[in-house]
């Protein structure tokens, strides 16, 4: 036997062997793998389904739910799966809601690499021997029929749908809460959409009615419609026509997704107001998007969107803005965050637009 | 090739003499990155016993047969595939901890304590001596990991395994946790056992 | 393109593969004890790492994802590794002999540097595409550099400080890399 006969049969012979050894191996431990997850995930659901005597899973829009029965078989509580980023890490969150929509069971955190000692509190505090579960437990039965808030240091009304951010965290608090109620408005709208479960004043209606479609409008809730896949919100005055539309556009910002709700005229000519839904972007930049310390106007930047001609697509200028041209300012030192806005705007203008307007009429 | 080393020796040196990471400084990336905690230290010191030993055995069993001009890749090849053993075994069977762990099982296929053991040692010697010198190494290794965790971990959160020592009213130094800790803490470590040692050669 | 902006000064800066990934520790201490052979080292180490992440991710795709053999991952990545390292090396001396006695040592040793590894195991946990892949691989290379040559720079310095003997070398080395960590997590949540 040569040399090289030999080498070459030693070091096939290894690789065979191992490659032989780990796809025993992979038989023995993928199916444990495989079951722990599931466990989990179902440990986590009984506990924010409590006493559902089923639960059985739901796809709409592509979308997961569990639906939990009670022994009558009636939908005694609805919940999901939801992800965001927190300050360092992707967060996993499972939430568990009655079946109106407008409280939260629990919350179970499934997936968080959080600053040790200080975010990992979003999960477990091992400081509060008493409760060390206290920031997610503060979820429990909480009213979420408007959006889910945070205070510091003062004693949480959970009526009100407040909850008391970790001292020191105050980032994976609000991505927690941030994360939740952008879950709750895209969710209860296709659950709204796509069941008959009477959901009751659910955040995304409630979204809808804080954004001002203008006075001429009248105050009711907005209907829902969706088109080809595509969430639309109607508003209607008394004899039943459309003064506008609005739609839920999201994107990549600077270092997080972007979620803004669009309100437009009917025939998609102008934007009539933006209201950023969800972000997460850096703290003191990109959060001037919604609160510009620096200006004598914080909102300024998305107010110049009230109002704002897109037959062509929006633009940024340094100068003056002219509204009938759809041009806006970008903020200076978080230009990433705000182009996202422009540019995810101008997608989702477009595609929405051409949507509605081929809708066949009925 | 045999050395007059006894066994229990063999098995000691890892322990002070030749400790591998305070004394060689081999393995410095999962000892930094893990020890946030004692437990992960002492977990991540496990998967490196069992890795270290069962590829020194085999290696060593099978010295005579891998030629020279292959050994390293036949090694990387063995060593990657108790790796993944472990891994795999971890995630199976203590999902939690395989969690907190995260890339670093893998990467302990290149960690140098493995591979140098296997160069340095279990290419050159019997089974049973390889065998005490990996134990030796890898709970040396394992040793020094606890260690560091709970030193971080008592100051950092003010536990160790997750047991309160210091007193509720202790604030934790947070950044013993964070990345900065892990190089202060081992950089003293260090150097307190270089003193050590040159006050015990005296 | 923002996109991968964001990827390379997310590895380069504010997720730093030695600072705060603790990716690469080996060399980091090794070799930074003067700026040349820092750079060469750093150099190396991002040619390296640059290849590594487009091969690892067709590796991934094609044969680990393509045959479900995921379980082969580490095994496979390994050899991937070893291999172009080997492949690398000899390219080198064929083609230019200066660039070879200016990286050709360190190659070797680049083989077991765990950020080689970190890189490929990296990828495919962030489930990054192939453009993606190999921004990440060059950006994490360039950190490396940007750490091991500050380090470099701070020790030379080190040589006329006043170390208390039992700290000269590795645990002053340590030390003032976590001063290095601290400073570098200011820029955490830059980006």
């Amino acid at each position: 036997m040569t040399k090289s006969y030999r080498l070459i049969l030693v070091l096939t012979a290894t690789a065979v062997l191992s490659g032989l050894l780990l796809s025993f191996l992979n038989l023995h431990t993928s199916p444990l793998i495989e079951a722990h997850q599931n466990k989990v995930l179902n440990d986590a659901l009984s506990s924010v389904l409590p006493g559902c005597d089923k639960i059985e899973e739901q796809f709409y829009e592509n979308k997961q739910f569990y639906f939990g029965y009670d022994a009558q078989n009636n939908v005694k509580g609805i919940a999901f799966l939801t992800e965001g980023n927190g300050f360092q890490s992707k967060l996993r969150i499972l939430v568990g809601m009655d079946a109106g929509l407008t409280q939260i069971v629990k919350i179970r955190i499934l997936e968080q690499k959080e600053t040790p000692g200080l975010g990992t509190k979003i999960e477990t505090d091992p400081a509060s021997k008493a409760n060390p579960e206290w920031f997610p437990n503060q979820f429990d039965e909480l009213n979420v029929t408007n959006k889910i808030t945070y205070l510091k240091n003062q004693a949480p009304d959970k009526s009100a749908g407040e909850i008391m951010a970790i001292t020191g965290a105050t980032i994976s608090s609000k991505a927690v809460i941030d994360i939740i109620n952008a879950a709750l408005i895209e969710n209860s709208m296709i659950l709204k959409n796509n069941t008959d479960l009477k959901i009751g004043v659910c955040p995304a209606i409630d979204a809808i009615n804080e954004t001002s479609f203008g006075p001429e409008l009248v105050p009711e809730g907005a209907k829902i419609v969706t088109i080809d896949n595509k969430t639309y919100f109607l508003k209607k005055n008394d004899s039943g026509s459309v003064t506008g539309v609005a739609f839920i556009a999201s994107g990549e910002g600077f270092q997080s997704t972007i979620k803004v709700l669009a309100c437009m005229n009917p025939d998609f000519s102008k934007l009539l107001s933006i209201e950023i839904i969800e972000q997460d972007e850096t703290e003191g930049w990109g959060t001037r998007l919604v609160n510009d310390t620096t200006n004598s106007d914080p909102e300024w930047f998305l107010k110049q969107f009230t109002d704002l001609y897109v037959q062509k697509v929006i633009s940024t200028v340094t100068e003056t803005p002219n509204k009938q041209n759809g041009e806006v300012q970008s903020i200076s030192g978080a230009t990433v965050s705000s182009d996202a806005i422009i540019k995810m705007l101008n997608a989702s203008i477009q595609g929405y637009r051409a949507t509605y307007l081929n809708r066949k009429v009925n | 090739m045999a050395s007059k080393t006894s066994h229990p020796k063999e098995f000691l040196k890892g322990l002070w003499d030749e400790n591998p990471v305070l004394r060689m400084l081999l393995g410095l990336c999962p000892t930094l990155a893990v020890t946030n905690s004692a437990i992960n230290g002492f977990s991540m010191g496990l998967a490196v016993i069992f890795t270290l030993v069962m590829s020194s055995a085999i290696i060593s069993l099978a010295r005579n047969i891998i030629p020279k001009e292959v050994r390293i890749p036949t090694f990387i090849i063995v060593i990657a595939t108790f790796v993944t053993i472990a891994d795999k075994m971890l995630a199976a069977h203590v999902p939690d901890i395989s969690k907190a762990l995260g890339p670093f099982v893998p990467l302990i296929v290149v960690n140098c304590i493995i591979l140098g053991r296997q160069e340095a040692f279990a290419s050159k010697n019997p089974v049973g001596r390889s065998v005490i010198d990996a134990l030796g190494m890898s709970i040396g290794f394992t040793i020094t990991l606890t260690i560091l965790g709970s030193i971080r971990e008592l100051l950092g959160v003010g536990t160790i395994f997750a047991v309160q020592i210091m007193p509720l009213s202790f604030e934790p130094w947070m950044v013993m946790v964070l990345q900065p800790g892990a190089f202060l803490t081992l950089g003293l470590m260090i150097g307190i056992s270089n003193w050590l040692n040159a006050r015990r050669a005296k | 393109m923002a996109n991968l902006v964001i990827i390379f000064l997310s590895a380069v800066i504010v997720n730093n593969y030695v600072l705060v990934n603790f990716l690469g520790i080996c060399p980091f201490v090794g070799v930074s004890k003067k700026i040349g052979p820092a750079i060469s080292m750093g150099m190396a180490t991002t040619f390296v790492m640059t290849l590594t992440a487009a091969v690892a991710w067709l590796v991934n795709r094609y044969i680990l994802e393509g045959l479900n053999l995921q379980f082969l991952q580490t095994v496979s990545f390994i050899l991937v590794i070893a291999s172009l390292v080997q492949l690398v090396e000899m390219f080198i001396k064929k083609v230019s002999k200066p660039l070879y006695d200016a990286l050709g040592i360190f190659l070797p040793l680049i083989t077991t540097n765990c950020a080689i590894l970190g890189v490929a195991l990296f990828l495919v946990l962030k489930e990054y595409n192939f453009i993606e892949s190999i921004i990440f691989g060059f950006s994490a290379g360039v950190g490396f550099t940007l750490a091991i040559v500050i380090m470099a720079g701070i020790r030379e310095e080190l040589e006329l400080a006043d170390v208390p003997e039992y700290f000269k070398g590795a645990p002053i080395t340590m030390i003032v890399a976590g001063c290095l960590a601290l400073a570098f997590m200011g820029f955490s949540g830059l980006i």
